[in-house]
């Protein structure tokens, strides 16, 4: 059918043409540009060890997603296939020796084939050209030491080169040749070629990542190469290609049956072709087919472990036995479980689950074997009458490989289903059973475990099952092993053998085998043992001088964790580098990071273990102005902030502490949940002080998490991302309807599983927070101690917690109760402040006593801490959050409790801010500015610092309607601004891409256009202050205050203006491309001209049927409360509006409250404020 | 000179076209009913332009499927055995192009290759070869674009032998050539017509030379005559007349009668012209006993009274470019 020869010559004939084409030159300049560019950005974006920022990020080092990111270089490459191609038919005709050729001895597929053939592999020289320079640039840079450079990882190359290059080109090519057989015109071929090449990459972006490896043009996309366990081909890529090269084959016996040449096979072509097609179909439809097998395998599994009830689960005691692992191809297990049979079982049969990939060999009830036994979907069963007494040991041998699919059998969220790309970056595989690495985790039931394997997380349903192990583990020889608990070497002659014995509890078991190399050193009597792949120890190399730090850094949290009379219980610490495709978020509601197991730190190495962290120590080296100590403490610092930001786990702090209290006990019955993740955060808090990743559940992935502002406190403004992520989750309205409204203990994790754990989020971490500063780190370490030596090893109910509280001489019930049974926040109201001077001032510390009241206006108790800073006479300082603060201890507030909090100070205060826990204030608020010295109330005593006060709100006749107020909205209005009469409807701005609250978008800054609510301190609020500004509006709206009035008659109305609206400055931004502005949506703010007479704000009254318009001096108001005038109602129902328009576009109109006062003799001048 | 490269299928004719007619329109016959049966030789197809000789080369070289009847080449028919048939003939078109970024010899070898020439030292001495013969050593290593129009043509002329097909048909082979390469191409046509089958369609009759064994006229569509060009000369014999005129009367004669060809001699023009008999000139004329193939052809037109027609067949080589042009801006 082919003629080889036939076709070399074609190709070869092909090749020179093109060779010689001018297009073909400027196209390969062109894309030599663009793809060296493409390297350099990569290479200087790998440069420096960036953690990830946002799950959409690449989130990977260059070196294992070139044949990712180089799609683009095929992109490229697959438009130049198009341009080369196009015109093959028309340029024979051109040369006027299309005859010529037609009548060569040469079959139609020949033509077809040998010209593409020809192009093809003219191509791919460039390509080719193009890697080797690439390869060869990285090679010598390595020999010379240089760090610019990406290490590509060799199989992403192949990859490159044989998933998406070739057969994208092939593709391509082919469409290219079969068009230009049926369309006569070359530009329409060309134009529709390109049409379905961005048709096809447009359709790329829609395909969810569970049918990327099947379905995908760009494989290289769907398989995250790995220098642990490099895959380079799977049934489902052979399968995609294969169809892929069926469709090419297909166009090209199209193209070959209809080109204008007499052929005697046309009709067999296309049959051929059309055959080609259909086994393409198929192929991609058997493709579809065995992923929904596999779904519906899964839903089968669901359905019959569902069926199981809690009741017929045993307890485990302890899981012992040899574990044999023939990496790649099977796993013996022979293994012995003490089991407690189920204490109130009232089904016949006891349950447990272990992947359906073994086959069990033999089972033994305490040394009788049996036959009794049913294991089908992953569920073995035993009768119950094997398990009389108490206490049996059941022996169970099985071999076989794990089937990877039987994990995380419910989830709240199946990312996989998602079209973002981003999803194959938190891991594919739920375990790797590789011939160079196995990563055994516990989600695929590895060994036999309790109950079922759904579930799992629903505390309140089902007891967690604690267990301690002793396990051999025998693996080929120079294999490292990491599991829980020391590792003892037994043999070490044909394969390595060894013994892990762990006598305190875990939850679950991780296994991990390779031929790592192996770092161990003690600390404080852990031994820490840093298994890396042999060819990722740059890092580690590149760390050693700064090893003292490491060591004293670790000492400290495990010192820490000492003084909290906590101890780290497995004796070794692994931390274990695993390939990137290995899945890093578990299933259940949560969704939580995997990479935390007991025993253990996994770190995927894409991440520290192969990112350029030498580049830091050389950057640091050069700066010669810090001294050698500086220098390393500077390395260590992004050290420690590296793993703090880790977005994708891998995080040292929340894991390490972990295992310090939660992997050994576990709540259950009501509140389950929450007490688990208080554990969490109390052992996180007292041990590692420091916040990671790990702490927001992976459920968030692809969930828009605005910066809404008005959360951050001097302690926290240079905390890691994963403190501002959480401050974020703690600020969205969203979070707060569902604190509001539900209690912690309450929450439904299982049907509202994101709102559920941003609140136990943010409260959970408030509320733990409040126990360590407010009972002491060495009263909350001794309940955690007390709890884990009752409790280790079984489940603890909340009535059981509080014993254990109450033994240890903690009262609970005081505030943590009420904390966690109730919706119920505090919040804090303060009264104006006064300064004084002493009467015996203290020489050189304190002249000035800066006074307030404090007033917890909620029955429920909170905590707060007070900040402040003296104000320096001609002196800038950077405001709050930046500057230096004093803070206060924590002052607890019980239910409606005020106190008199009183600053002494050498200078006046500046700013004082308060900010509480967690209240209804929902984040710190500063307290009005203290007055200057010429005001000073003279010579009073000296006060503690806080003393217990009664004090009310003062009562007021005022009427005040804030912009959080149900009174108070944003209407359109209909004409135009001095014709003011008729008004539109509510406006509501509803996408739901924005934060709302109470209806009106959140901004962190003012936007032009619309009104959004900002959140300020500076505005007025009776918890929070909140105002709602408008920039550059079209006069289109205005703000509406609705008051009800007791009366009618003489009213005194005020407008707040807050500080905010005096700051001058430039908003928004531009965009711009080599220096040049590309994009300008910057706008500027200033202050009203008193001199002009249009700048002024425009209120619109409007009291029964009357209206008048009254213009507000804007120019010369003041922070605060400003009077409008005084006005004659003549009913108690009155609207004031506030228009958006302010006489010029640089003049932002701030709607935040208005005060109406009765006027009377009496309170005609009174300054009452607020 | 290398062997011919493929056989017959049987002991036939090497061309057979039986009943061939085809239709570019509906009901529009560029072809009628064409019967052609050729041997080894070299054999002319003359007609005017637009009788349908191209397309009958090309039906012969399977670029074109008839409308009806059949063709069949060595034996194979031109439809259902295009492939064997390609591989056994050698075509250059009326309108020879190459591809322009290659060299000559490249072209040539890589035509030759296609053709079926596998083996790559033997192909090469023969592209050596019939380069030599065209006159195109010299410029082997030269771009196609950078050569002549004749020089364009004489590649055409060696592609189409290269690889030594047994049936090799050329359409307008000498356009564009000069006296001198057209004798040459005479002489390597009657040499090639020795052991193969040579169709060759031309404008210029007397290029088909002495070597022609046999000649075809194609007129509308329709074969008017096949057989030897002896009989064809034959059949001009009493057709063809000389008149020997002063020159002030020259015009007389050009006016009424159809001129062969004139030639000066002192005070006198000598005509030769086609007319039925000596009776229809006013003056002295002789009948000329041994016509030439080109008197022949006209004559054989007029006696057809296509003698309009058969006067746009070129007695002078014209290339087809510029011959296009000039039809063009005739018929505006």
């Amino acid at each position: 059918m082919l003629n080889i020869r036939t076709l070399w010559v074609l190709a070869v004939a092909e090749m020179r043409s093109s060779r010689r084409l001018v297009r073909t030159w400027v196209f390969i300049a062109v894309a030599f540009i663009f793809c060296s560019a493409w390297y350099v950005d990569m290479v200087q974006a790998s440069s420096w060890p960036f953690p990830p920022v946002s799950f959409e990020d690449d989130q990977m080092t260059a070196r294992y997603t070139v044949s990712t990111m180089m799609n683009g270089f095929v992109a490229i490459f697959s438009i130049g296939i198009i341009f080369l191609s196009f015109d093959i038919r028309a340029r024979d005709v051109q040369n006027r020796i299309a005859d010529v050729v037609d009548s060569l001895p040469a079959s139609n597929i020949e033509i077809v084939f040998g010209r593409l053939a020809g192009i093809l592999l003219f191509l791919l020289i460039p390509c080719s050209v193009f890697l080797v320079l690439i390869i060869g640039y990285e090679t010598v840079s390595e020999l010379i030491g240089s760090r610019f450079r990406l290490g590509i990882q060799p199989m992403s190359v192949m990859s490159l080169i044989a998933w998406n290059l070739i057969p994208n080109l092939v593709f391509y090519g082919a469409l290219v040749v079969c068009l230009s057989a049926i369309v006569r015109f070359r530009l329409l071929v060309a134009v529709i070629a390109l049409s379905v090449l961005f048709g096809l990459f447009w359709i790329e972006d829609q395909i969810p990542v569970r049918f990327q490896e099947s379905l995908s043009q760009f494989i290289g996309g769907a398989l995250v190469p790995s220098d642990l366990a490099p895959v380079f081909v799977t049934p489902a890529i052979v399968g995609n290609k294969c169809a892929v090269l069926g469709i090419s084959i297909a166009l090209l016996l199209f193209a070959a049956s209809l080109l204008a040449r007499i052929e005697s096979r046309r009709t067999v072509n296309a049959i051929l072709g059309v055959t080609a097609l259909s086994f393409a179909t198929i192929l991609f439809f058997g493709l579809i087919f065995t992923i929904h097998g596999t779904d519906n395998r899964k839903e089968e599994w669901v359905s019959v472990h569902r069926q199981h009830s809690p009741e017929s689960f045993p307890d485990i005691q302890k899981l012992k036995g040899d574990i044999e692992l023939l990496p790649g191809r099977k796993i013996t297990l022979d293994v012995t479980l003490t089991v407690h049979k189920p204490t109130s079982n009232t089904t016949d049969s006891v349950v447990f689950s272990l992947n359906p990939g073994y086959k069990i060999q033999q089972i033994s009830v305490d040394g009788e074997k049996t036959t009794n036994f049913s294991f089908a979907a992953g569920i073995l069963t035993l009768p119950t009458d094997l398990l009389p007494e108490v206490s049996h040991e059941i022996h169970l041998q099985a071999k076989g490989k794990p089937d990877d699919r039987f994990a995380y059998l419910d989830q709240a969220r199946d990312f996989q289903r998602l079209p973002n790309r981003s999803v194959r970056q938190l891991g594919l595989r739920n375990s790797i059973f590789h011939g160079d690495f196995v990563a055994l985790m516990p989600s695929i039931v590895w060994y036999p475990i309790s109950g079922t394997s759904v579930d799992r997380d629903k505390l309140e349903m089902q007891q967690r099952d604690l267990f301690t192990t002793d396990l051999t583990v025998s693996v080929p020889k120079k294999w490292q092993v990491a599991t829980v608990g020391k590792r003892k070497v037994v043999e070490n002659q044909k394969r390595s053998t060894y013994r892990f014995e762990s006598v305190a509890p875990v939850p679950e078991i991780a296994l991990l085998a390779a031929n790592f190399e192996q770092r161990a050193t003690t600390i404080e009597g852990v031994e820490f043992e840093v298994l890396f792949n042999k060819k990722h120890l740059q890092n580690l190399d590149a760390l050693t001088p700064f090893a003292s730090q490491i060591h004293q850094w670790v000492a400290q949290r495990i010192n820490n964790a000492r003084a909290s009379s906590l101890s780290y219980p497995y004796e070794t610490f692994y931390v274990v580098e695993i390939p990137s495709n290995l899945r890093i978020y578990g299933g259940g509601w949560r969704m939580d990071t995997v990479l935390q197991p007991p025993g253990m730190m996994l770190i995927r190495e894409s991440s520290f273990p192969t990112v350029q962290f030498e580049n830091v120590v050389v950057r640091e080296r050069g700066y010669q102005w810090y001294s050698e100590a500086e220098q390393d403490q500077r390395v260590f610092d992004e050290l420690v902030r590296y793993f703090g930001d880790d977005l994708l786990g891998g995080s040292p702090f929340a894991g390490f502490a972990r295992n310090f209290v939660s992997h050994q006990i576990s709540a259950t019955q009501q509140g389950a949940t929450v007490l688990q993740y208080l554990l969490d955060q109390l052992s996180n808090q007292l041990t590692t002080h420091t916040e990671s990743y790990s702490i927001i559940p992976l459920q968030e992935f692809g969930n828009h998490i605005p910066h809404l502002g008005g959360s951050r406190t001097p302690d926290n403004y240079r905390s890691n991302r994963a403190t501002q992520a959480r401050l974020r989750i703690a600020t969205l309205p969203s979070t707060w309807e569902v604190m509001d409204r539900i209690a912690l203990l309450d929450l439904d994790f299982d049907t509202n599983p994101i709102p559920s754990s941003r609140v136990l989020l943010t409260k959970g971490y408030a509320l733990a927070r409040s126990m360590i500063d407010y009972y002491g780190v060495e009263k909350m370490g001794a309940f955690l101690e007390h709890l884990i030596r009752d409790y280790s090893g079984q489940n603890f109910t909340i009535q059981d917690f509080f014993d254990v509280a109450s033994r240890v001489g903690l009262d609970f019930d005081e505030w943590v109760l009420p904390w966690l049974e109730n919706a119920m926040l505090p919040g804090y109201l303060t009264d104006s402040l006064s300064v004084s001077t002493l009467a015996t001032p203290q020489t050189d510390i304190a002249n000035y006593q800066t006074s307030f009241v404090l007033y917890n206006a909620e029955p429920i108790p909170g905590l707060v801490r007070v900040f402040w800073t003296e104000q320096h006479e001609d002196e800038h300082r950077p405001g709050w959050p930046f500057g230096e603060f004093s803070r206060s201890d924590p002052l607890f507030f019980a239910g409606y409790q005020s106190k008199r909090i009183a600053i002494r100070s050498s200078n006046a205060l500046g700013p004082i801010w308060i900010e509480p826990f967690l209240a209804h204030n929902r984040g710190p608020f500063e307290l009005l500015s203290p007055q200057r010295k010429e005001n000073l109330v003279q010579e009073i005593p000296e006060l503690p610092f806080a003393t217990e006060v009664e004090w009310q709100p003062p009562e007021s006749e005022a009427i005040v309607v804030d912009d959080l107020d149900p009174n108070f909205s944003i209407v359109k209005r209909a004409t135009e601004v001095e014709n003011f009469s008729l008004f539109g409807t509510v406006f509501h701005d509803s996408t739901d891409e924005y934060e709302y609250d109470r209806g009106l978008r959140v901004s962190s800054s003012i936007r032009f256009g619309i009104w959004v609510r900002l959140y300020d301190s500076s505005s007025f609020g009776y918890y929070r202050r909140t105002s709602v500004p408008i920039a550059r509006s079209d006069q289109s709206s205005a703000a509406r205050f609705v008051a009800h009035l007791p009366h009618d008659g003489s009213w005194k109305l005020e407008i707040f203006v807050p500080k905010v609206a005096f700051t001058q400055r430039l908003y928004g931004g531009w965009y711009d491309v080599f220096g040049i502005t590309v994009g300008d949506d910057s706008f500027q703010s200033r202050n009203a001209n008193a001199d002009a007479p249009d700048e002024h704000y425009r209120l619109v009254i409007k009291d029964d049927d009357a209206e008048r318009v009254e213009k507000f001096d804007i120019a010369n108001a003041k922070e605060g409360w400003n009077e409008v005038g005084s006005f004659d109602l003549e009913s108690t129902e009155v609207d004031v509006f506030l228009l958006d328009w302010a006489g010029h576009e640089e003049i932002f109109v701030f709607a935040d409250a208005i005060r109406w006062t009765p006027v009377t003799d009496r309170n005609k001048n009174d300054e009452t404020s607020l | 000179m290398a062997e011919v490269a493929q056989p017959h299928a049987d002991n036939g004719p090497t061309i057979d076209v039986e009943g061939v007619t085809h239709c570019y329109k509906k009901n529009q016959p560029v072809l009628s009913e064409i019967n052609l049966s050729l041997g080894a030789g070299f054999f002319g197809l003359l007609g005017a332009n637009g009788a349908g000789k191209s397309t009958l080369m090309r039906i012969i070289c399977t670029l074109l499927k008839p409308t009806e009847g059949s063709a069949r080449v060595c034996g194979f028919d031109v439809i259902k055995e295009c492939h064997q048939v390609r591989q056994r003939i050698g075509y250059l078109p009326q309108e020879f192009g190459a591809w322009r970024l290659h060299r000559v010899e490249e072209v040539v070898d890589t035509l030759a290759a296609l053709s079926g020439m596998n083996k790559k030292k033997e192909r090469r001495a023969r592209v050596a070869e019939v380069l030599e013969e065209v006159g195109l050593s010299e410029v082997a290593d030269r771009k196609v674009k950078k050569l002549s129009g004749g020089m364009v043509r004489r590649l055409g002329v060696a592609q189409a032998m290269v690889h030594n097909p047994p049936v090799l048909v050329v359409d307008e082979p000498t356009v564009g050539l000069d006296p001198e390469e057209r004798m040459r191409f005479r002489q390597v046509m009657t040499n090639l017509g020795r052991e193969r089958t040579i169709l060759c369609s031309t404008h210029i009759v007397a290029d088909l030379g002495s070597g022609c064994s046999q000649v075809a006229i194609i007129d509308d569509g329709t074969l008017a005559f096949q057989g030897a060009p002896a009989k064809f000369l034959k059949n001009a014999v009493g057709s063809v007349f000389e008149i020997k005129v002063p020159t002030e009367s020259a015009h007389s004669i050009e006016s009424k009668h159809e001129i062969v060809s004139r030639t000066f001699d002192g005070a006198n023009v000598v005509f030769r012209v086609v007319g039925k008999d000596a009776a229809e000139f006013n003056t002295d004329a002789s009948q000329v006993e041994e016509p030439t193939l080109e008197e022949a052809y006209l004559a054989f037109m007029a006696k057809r009274g296509k003698l309009e027609q058969a006067d746009q067949t070129e007695t002078v080589a014209e290339d087809p470019k510029k011959k296009r042009r000039r039809r063009k801006n005739k018929e505006a």
